[in-house]
């Protein structure tokens, strides 16, 4: 085994050993389904903000988006930085009643909320379908530019296989058996790991090629000027396409579960303030790496196959192995963050939602309602393991439609909570109109056609639509009205 | 302890009514007008964005420390963002809450 190889497995083992400890920290404080689930909703406002945003910044953050500085250039910060940053809007807007009415009503998954709220057992399954078709396959390839990351940095003495299979091993354990607690604590943990290693590598990068900032930029504007431009090099990002993207990014608070559920669990509303004033900063600060690597390797290392192999070459170019090491851990962290978020959110749809909401009479204790939990954690991460190893093609398109794809359920949960009105007739023509128009724009017709125009966009706007439509087709009844005005009411 | 700090925080025996901005300000709330101008705020932060006229295509000269036109400018109108979100959470979040367990 080469010293490059042994110092990363070191630093891995040092790495996945505190994933484990703090897990093991979660699992003593796990004994009820709350705490299991939401951590009793008692997270201190630190721990708050570092799991949002942890959890909001996945492996993309290091490996595809200086992939996209790259191939389509500055067009990319509005894609992403400035749309991340305006999130925090909705944390005053919408998570703060999100916050209020999960401890009025006990919530713990989102889709409990649309079950109260329409009174319908088929809206809550519905938006759990929906959830889980579009978030699992998500789950499963964010390892994918990982394993092949490690693999080619070993020269394959690490498999591919041999990453998937620790990743989600590690995973497993600490959101298994920590539940939301261990989940957290582990997001922060990795959160500060992955902001400290994205700065750390793109400084290196950018003061052994150039001396300052501006010399790259003037580097850029001599070798690749068109990434300097705006729609970039192959013409991407459009304003149609950057508008489209922000309408998707800004929905992923509302309907993306992993990060809805982050909601729940602040103990105070202070701590949400605390979340709303630092996430949109990290925001900022996160994605400041991802320009310096994009634009930099454009000039240092021209040609690539794919915008993606940029962190690869930087990290076999420019860092020692010890260096090297520590940033690849960064990359774990931040994939680990995001999925352990989904993993427990898709059990706890499955568990709560499919499984204890539709058996209500049957009584349980507390314990078995947990273990009911990391029994559902368990098959969430063995599906996403087994679509990881090689994914096919319809799971990488699920997954990189994703934020389109529960977009659809932004009429259901905004209607809900802002709007007496709304029926559980319209919350369902919305979901069902919604997806059956994304799906049929995104991969039944040519994209050509809808100038720049998201596929998801077009979904959302059939299904609000067809939300008012429904809502107004049929009346309210007296049970759905007076929830509708208990959950309008909570501000 | 200040009277909004004795209420509590699901208090909402007007039945669903909105509360007047009398009532909010009392309660530590932003009025619903202060609310709506602050949200307007944001708003135009993101039309300044995305606006094709305000942020040019095709602006590749350097501009300010070597970075062109259009990215300087968003980068500026994220920052004032960033700063505009810090500000109304610090001074316009509703001082509502005691951290108390769900009723």
């Amino acid at each position: 085994m080469s010293r490059t190889t042994s110092i990363l497995l070191l630093e891995l083992g040092v790495f996945l050993a505190v994933c484990f400890y703090l897990g093991y920290l979660g699992w003593k404080r796990s004994r009820d389904l709350a705490g299991y689930f939401v951590a009793n909703r008692q997270v201190g406002p630190v721990v708050s903000f570092l799991t949002y945003s942890a959890t909001l910044f996945s492996a993309f953050t290091l490996v595809g988006m200086p992939g996209f500085f790259y191939t389509h250039g500055i067009g990319s910060w509005a894609f992403i930085a400035f749309a991340d940053a305006f999130m925090a809007v909705l944390i005053y807007f919408f998570g703060r009643k999100f916050w209020l009415l999960a401890r009025r009503f006990n919530f713990v998954t989102p889709t409990e909320l649309l079950r109260y709220r329409y009174d319908s057992t088929a809206v809550m399954v519905l938006g759990v379908l929906i959830s889980t078709v579009f978030l699992l396959p998500y789950v499963a390839t964010q390892i994918v530019g990982i394993g092949k990351i490690v693999e080619s940095t070993t020269g394959g003495e690490i498999s591919y296989f041999a990453v998937t299979l620790g990743f989600f091993l590690t995973v497993l354990f600490y959101t298994a058996f920590g539940g939301m607690r261990a989940v957290a604590w582990n997001d922060a943990f990795q959160g500060v790991l992955l902001f400290v290693m994205s700065f750390a590598i793109a400084l290196i990068f950018l003061y052994a090629n150039w001396s300052s900032p501006q010399a790259m930029f003037q580097a850029v504007a001599q070798s690749k000027p068109a990434l300097l431009s705006v729609p970039g090099p192959r013409g991407y990002f459009t304003y149609p396409v950057m508008i489209s993207y922000f309408f998707l990014i800004i929905s992923i608070p509302i309907t993306q579960p992993q990060m809805t559920v982050r909601f729940f669990i602040p103990r105070s509303l202070d701590s949400m303030r605390f979340m709303m004033m630092s996430t949109p900063l990290y925001a900022f600060l996160i994605l400041i790496p991802a320009l310096i690597l994009g634009l930099g390797a454009a000039v240092v290392f021209p040609g690539l196959a794919s915008g993606d192999l940029v962190l690869g070459q930087v990290l076999t170019t420019h860092t020692s192995a010890l260096v090297g090491g520590l940033v690849v851990c960064g990359v774990v962290a931040a994939a680990m963050s995001t999925v352990s978020g989904q993993l427990l959110v898709l059990g706890a749809l499955a568990a709560k939602d499919l499984y204890l909401n539709t058996r209500p009479e049957k009584p349980r204790s507390e314990m078995a309602q947990v273990w009911v939990g990391r029994i559902a954690v368990l098959l969430a991460t063995l599906a996403a393991f087994l679509l990881s190893i090689n994914p096919p093609a319809l799971i990488v398109e699920l997954s990189i439609d994703s934020f389109a794809g529960t977009m659809q359920l932004v009429p259901a949960f905004l209607g809900g909570i802002f709007w007496k009105r709304a029926t559980k007739t319209g919350a369902l023509a919305s979901m069902v109109v919604g997806t059956a128009v994304f799906c049929c724009t995104n991969w039944g017709m040519d994209r050509q056609l809808l100038q720049g125009i998201h596929p998801g966009i077009c979904g959302l706007v059939f299904g609000t639509v067809s939300f008012f439509a429904g809502s107004f087709a049929k009346g309210i009844s007296a049970e759905e009205k007076e929830r509708a005005e208990a959950v309008v009411a909570v501000r | 302890m200040s009277e909004h700090n004795s209420r509590h925080p699901f208090d909402d025996s007007q039945d669903g009514e909105r509360k007047s901005n009398r009532e909010r300000k009392s309660n530590g709330q932003l009025s619903a007008t202060g609310e709506r101008l602050w949200l307007a705020w944001f708003v135009l932060l993101a039309v300044l964005v995305y606006t094709p006229w305000v942020a040019p295509y095709s602006q590749h000269e350097p501009f300010v420390l070597g970075l062109p036109f259009t990215l300087f400018w968003w980068m500026l109108l994220s920052l004032l963002l960033v700063a505009s979100l810090i500000v109304f959470a610090a001074f316009c979040w509703p001082e509502e809450d005691h951290g108390e367990p769900k009723p």
